[in-house]
């Protein structure tokens, strides 16, 4: 065991060699670790728990919190990236740029800016320029995806770029006046550092007109891809005819959110977007199950193969992708992936083979299943309404029991923290629109809101232990941070920032920031001091922002004690 | 007589010229499909390709890439709502805006508007050329 651990540090400190510079970087054993006076990963550790072993801030104190510093980085759209920390700095994208702020005082160390290419756009195009989930810290290097699905290696010290790759078969969407193929991939998935000196590099397209999805594993050093890893099964894999015949060049299934790792089963677990196109009737009319689409996909980040792949949502005929960081969790000994998703229910998986476990409701109406059976299907689920004729109702609506705003598990209180809303639709489908070789969706919703709704589920039980819902403002939090220190932090969509008991619920502080979070909060130790650092930007909703009466905004803020 | 010709002109142009703006001074006042069963349900299938992702399926600004107008209520008048859809409407200091639709053609342009008047609200003005720029 002993010889195993040097063999790993030796290793370590080698990769941290090949990426230059003379700092100690960031090194494997630190990639492993638990969340603490670094915070390494979008979130938190490996597994995605999103939970810090610091506790200077914890239930006792939390309300003596106060802001550290403020910092604009001048965003021009929605703020959904986790800030990573290491070593006294903070690392933050936005907007095809990258900051590097001082961890004591939010000042501006250097700025690195990637410029979109001029004949940039395409369908939806505007909604996803400039966000961003997150950057990956390395060696001495900042790994940045910007929207144009290349990969950037900075140097963390001075912000120069080491060098930038674009990887052949991902394009970028292009202006559809100005292209005959405008179909290509629109990044906002951040990438993710594992040990062993890979990069994980994940490429979405699927609602800029449904290329398929891909997780790449690439080359920490170099840049170089050494795996490319189907979302959808290809010829030979189990699920390839899930799909009707060519349907699966347009299938969707990008992985949009960054997933998890695992040390012992050396995997990479990822959730995946929606089937394309959204109306269902090219890829089997909603009979036939588009494995690889709205699934949990494992992929082997030695081999680069496919170990397994779910679908929560068989031919996934209402754009109930299933997106989240799936958790890796030891839940009686048996290692488990833990997934809230859209569908309004957490998904539990058998981490080594994809084994259905169980799914538990977690929000208080659902109508487009009555559940999942032992095998993990869906049971009786609701009729597709006909093309062209009246949508139907469903609970929830698309944006899901829980969106992109990532979840957090604690642990110590055996919880995981959802950022949740109650909301349902009415869902329809219409000819499918095809323009400069874009497929368009062929589908529409009408949707009905419900409130914001933040809560504890008991990982095991699957029962609710708490919930603290916004009254009359529709929506999600920004996501969850959870703490050694018995905290669950999180700001609810309207810049309520929110610091509430781990244990019970009850909101211990709270302040309104102003302006919209959709992001999940972080935490870190700089010179002796905890901090939690929340990012803020865009507005509230999608599309109904008059609720909470709140403008476009962009701040990051820092809290620590006083 | 005058207006009548301009409108023969535009359903002319929108008909023969498929991805071609017609010319400023060629922009009816009032949309010459406005009640036009089959151009209606053609302009609501457009309609819920390209438009709902952000103005919603019922046309009031909840789509689920969201912050579109309420397009129940729209004010402008029907020649500025082409103009809109073919220029785009950009927000300074903004990445998320209304981008031009300059590749869909006239016809397809006036069926959308068709399709919008049958959900306009009262407070709505799609009949008259307002110009409150």
């Amino acid at each position: 065991m002993r010889g195993m651990k040097l063999k790993q540090l030796a290793l370590a400190l080698v990769a941290a060699g090949l990426c230059g510079g003379v700092q100690a970087g960031v090194s494997d054993a630190q990639l492993s670790a638990e969340a603490g006076a670094s915070w390494l990963h979008s979130n938190g550790n490996l597994a995605a728990h999103r939970y810090s072993t610091l506790d200077q801030i914890n239930a006792g104190n939390a309300k003596k919190l106060k802001v550290a510093w403020m910092m604009s980085v001048g965003g021009k759209t929605d703020a959904q990236a986790t800030p990573s920390y290491h070593e006294g700095v903070i690392y933050f994208p936005q907007d095809n740029k990258v900051f590097a702020l001082d961890g004591g005082t939010g000042n501006i160390l250097w700025k690195y800016e990637h410029k979109l290419p001029d004949d940039w756009g395409g369908y939806n195009v505007p909604f996803f320029t400039g966000k961003h989930r997150g950057v990956a810290l390395a060696g001495n290097n900042v790994y940045f995806l910007s929207n144009d699905a290349k990969l950037h290696s900075i140097d963390m010290k001075t912000g120069k770029a080491n060098w930038v790759k674009s990887y052949e078969g991902f394009p970028y969407p292009k202006d559809f006046s100005k292209s005959q193929d405008a179909n290509g991939f629109i990044i906002t998935v951040g990438p993710m550092a594992i040990p062993g000196g890979i990069i994980i590099v994940p490429m979405n397209a699927t609602d800029t007109g449904g290329m398929q999805g891909y997780v790449l594993g690439v080359d920490a050093a170099t840049g170089e891809q050494k795996w490319k890893a189907p979302m959808i099964p290809t010829q030979g894999e189990i699920g390839y005819d899930s799909w009707p015949p060519g349907s699966q060049e347009f299938g969707g299934a990008g992985p949009w959110i960054i997933g998890s790792w695992d040390p012992g089963t050396k995997m990479y677990y990822t959730g995946t977007a929606n089937a394309y196109e959204w109306n269902p009737k090219n890829r089997g009319g909603g009979k036939m199950d588009n494995l690889g689409a709205a699934s949990i996909v494992a992929v082997s980040t030695d081999t680069g193969k496919v170990a397994w792949r779910y679908t929560g949502v068989p031919g996934d005929p209402w754009d109930f992708d299933i997106p989240q960081a799936p958790m890796v969790i030891t839940i009686d000994g048996k290692k488990t992936i833990v997934q809230p998703n859209k569908t309004g229910y957490i998904h539990h998986l058998d981490a080594t083979t994809g084994k259905f476990i169980k799914a538990d409701k977690f929000i208080d109406k659902v109508t487009w299943i009555k559940g999942y059976d032992k095998n993990g299907r869906p049971i009786d689920p609701t009729p597709l309404p006909p093309e062209g004729g009246d949508p139907t109702e469903i609970t929830p609506g698309l944006l899901g029991g829980v969106n992109m705003y990532p979840s957090a598990y604690n642990p110590k209180t055996g919880n995981v923290y959802l950022a949740a809303a109650e909301s349902s639709m009415k869902y329809g489908f219409e000819e499918i629109k095809v323009i400069s070789n874009v497929r368009h969706f062929g589908a529409y919703q009408e949707f009905s809101w419900g409130n914001e709704t933040d809560k504890a589920v008991n990982v095991k039980s699957g029962k609710e232990v708490w919930r603290n819902e916004v009254k009359d403002k529709p929506g999600y939090s920004g996501g969850m941070l959870t703490t050694a220190g018995n905290i669950t932090v999180y700001t609810t969509q309207g810049g309520g920032f929110t610091v509430a008991d781990a244990t019970s619920g009850k909101v211990i502080y709270s302040l309104n920031l102003g302006t919209t979070a959709k992001a999940g909060a972080m935490t870190y130790s700089h010179s002796g001091k905890q901090y939690i650092v929340q990012a803020l930007g865009g507005l509230p909703g999608f599309g109904r922002d008059e609720p909470w009466k709140a403008e476009f905004g962009n701040m990051v803020v820092g809290f620590t004690l006083e | 007589m005058q207006y009548k010709k301009t409108i023969r002109m535009a359903v002319a142009s929108s008909l023969l010229c498929i991805g071609t703006a017609l010319a400023q001074e060629e922009i009816p006042e009032v949309n010459p499909f406005s009640g036009d069963a089959k151009a209606i349900r053609s302009g609501k299938s457009w309609f819920r390709n390209t438009c709902t992702p952000c103005h919603g399926g019922r046309a009031d600004g909840m789509g689920d890439m969201g912050t579109g107008a309420d397009l129940r209520k729209l004010k402008i008048g029907f020649k500025r709502f082409y103009e809109t859809v073919k220029n785009g409407r950009p927000v300074p200091g903004r990445q998320q805006f209304m981008p031009s639709f300059k590749y869909l053609d006239d016809k397809t342009i006036f069926e959308i508007g068709a399709y919008l008047e049958t959900l306009a609200l009262e407070e709505a003005n799609w009949k008259e050329g307002v110009t409150n720029k």
